[in-house]
């Protein structure tokens, strides 16, 4: 068994050291989850498919479907604040023919794949870790195991499927439903014409921001699930630990979203 | 006959660090039906989980048809072919799922049955068990013993070569012990099938052969 003085780390062990060195182990273990489910992934059997299939639809039902009507309604209000507040600001200048371009950008580049995921942290990701951690403690993990279901096959693949499509199909609908928000304040309550604000809005999404968006959904769709399994499966043997794991799978979630968001930014629009 | 399960100088500790077991040997052939007996906390519960993969010897190996197991071994041979029938006392359904569809998991993941066909099937196992009313039922609404009955049509339903069946949660009145005894019963008409039982779960009929668990050891003859 791999310890603290295989790699020389005993100095981690002081308070601070000690922090640093769960951090590592989790992101280890975080790792080696990726690694078991890419693996397993492609030793499912043909006739397996099926079950497969239908976790992962109940998987979309509960991430995407049923975090719809949460996720329009801070689309739209969205859309319609971030209109207010930059035509305020773009007034000034006389720079009002550039609010569309500027609403498309920040919601579809930065806003939009971030409040998904944070919605479906919130939602979604909460309540896959206090489900694994759950379910290990009474049992269900070593029941599948003895019975010769692979746990990874069965519990983890689908919700990381499930996770990938469910945040992609969100983000698309969060960005086209705020750029409706955005529309329908400019329509109603700022000197914007339609064809000026849809013509402006086609001139600024290019297919440049399009594969930029996939890239996040796919990324943090796998990324959130993936984190939030591992939190709940690091429970050992007492209950009092699902809500640790739980508050440990959203605040890595959260943390992993933004660095990952704010890292592809840099990379590919700094 | 061929040793389908053989434990070899195992040596476990609880997660207390009491010992369990002590430089154990002891091997089940296939076809073979052992009952144990033991005192409540004497290990029977742990020699059940060594002989599924779930705990992990200190010292020692365990080997199933001739195969170390390793925990949650999934690629371990005779557990990818769905060999194991896991009965624990709680009875191990997943909670997400009915009842119906419990008995159906390992049918359309390890033997590759349509839904619709592992839920035919796993219905008729229940009418069979008295289970049919409960068919669409979640373990939260069943009661112990019925998840415990549960995990014995699944194990049924799934034709396993290895049994491993932990006590009942409570006593089983006489139209549930019939129904059980049927159960296992038909699942021992073949010859290949072996049966590591707890306890008297079986009404004695199938289990033959009696061991008890003294001292970290399990040693032949019945007791307690």
């Amino acid at each position: 068994m791999l310890t603290k003085a295989h790699f020389g780390l005993e100095r981690l062990t002081s308070p601070l050291g000690g922090g640093l060195w769960n951090w590592l182990a989790r992101l280890g273990s975080i790792a080696w989850l990726s690694v078991l489910c890419f693996r397993q992934l492609f030793s499912l059997r043909a006739n397996q498919l099926g079950l497969m299939y239908d976790q992962t639809k109940l998987q979309v039902r509960f991430t995407a479907l049923d975090a719809l009507p949460l996720a329009l309604l801070t689309a739209l209000l969205l859309g319609g604040i971030t209109l207010i507040q930059v035509f305020a600001q773009m007034s000034a200048f006389g720079a009002e023919t550039y609010l569309s371009q500027l609403l498309a950008q920040l919601v579809i580049r930065e806003l939009g794949p971030l409040l998904v995921s944070v919605i479906v942290i919130g939602r979604s990701g909460t309540a896959i870790a206090a489900e694994m951690a759950s379910i290990k403690l009474s049992g269900d993990v070593d029941a599948l195991c003895a019975m010769g279901v692979n746990p990874i096959q069965y519990l983890l693949l689908p919700r990381i499927l499930g996770g990938v499509i469910s945040v992609f199909s969100l983000i698309i609908i969060f960005d086209a439903a705020a750029l409706l928000g955005g529309f329908l304040l400019a329509w109603s309550r700022l000197p914007l014409s339609p064809s000026f604000f849809f013509h402006a809005l086609g001139n600024a999404i290019q297919w440049h921001e399009i594969i930029i968006t996939f890239a996040k959904a796919t990324i943090f769709g796998g990324l959130i699930p993936l984190i939030c399994l591992s939190s709940g499966l690091r429970v050992q043997s007492s209950s009092t630990e699902i809500p640790q794991a739980v508050t440990a799978a959203a605040v890595s979630s959260l943390v992993a979203v933004f660095l990952v968001g704010a890292f592809l930014s840099v990379l590919v629009y700094g | 006959m061929a040793e389908l399960l053989r434990l070899e100088g195992v040596n476990l500790e609880n997660a207390e660090g009491r010992s369990v077991f002590r430089n154990l040997d002891w091997s089940l052939p296939a076809g073979g039906r052992a009952r144990v007996q033991a005192a409540s906390g004497a290990g029977a519960s742990a020699l059940l989980r060594l002989c599924a993969g779930l705990a992990e010897p200190q010292q020692g190996s365990v080997f199933l048809d001739g195969v170390p197991l390793t925990p949650h071994a999934f690629a371990h041979p005779f557990l990818k072919k769905g060999g194991i029938g896991w009965v624990p006392r709680n009875g191990g359904l997943q909670a997400n799922l009915s009842l119906c569809a419990n008995v159906a998991l390992p049918l359309r993941f390890l033997r590759g049955h349509s839904r619709f066909r592992a839920e035919e099937l796993a219905l008729e196992w229940l009418e069979a068990t008295g289970l049919a009313g409960r068919a669409q039922d979640r373990p939260h609404a069943l009661d112990p013993k019925e998840r415990w009955m549960g995990a014995l049509v699944r194990a049924a339903a799934t034709e396993v070569n290895l049994w491993l069946v932990d006590q009942p949660p409570a006593g089983l009145d006489a139209q549930e012990r019939h129904h059980v005894s049927r159960l296992l019963r038909q699942a021992a008409e073949n010859p290949n099938t072996a049966f590591l039982i707890i306890g008297d779960a079986d009404g004695g009929e199938v289990a033959a052969i009696e061991f008890c668990i003294e001292n970290g050891r399990i040693v032949p003859g019945g007791t307690s």
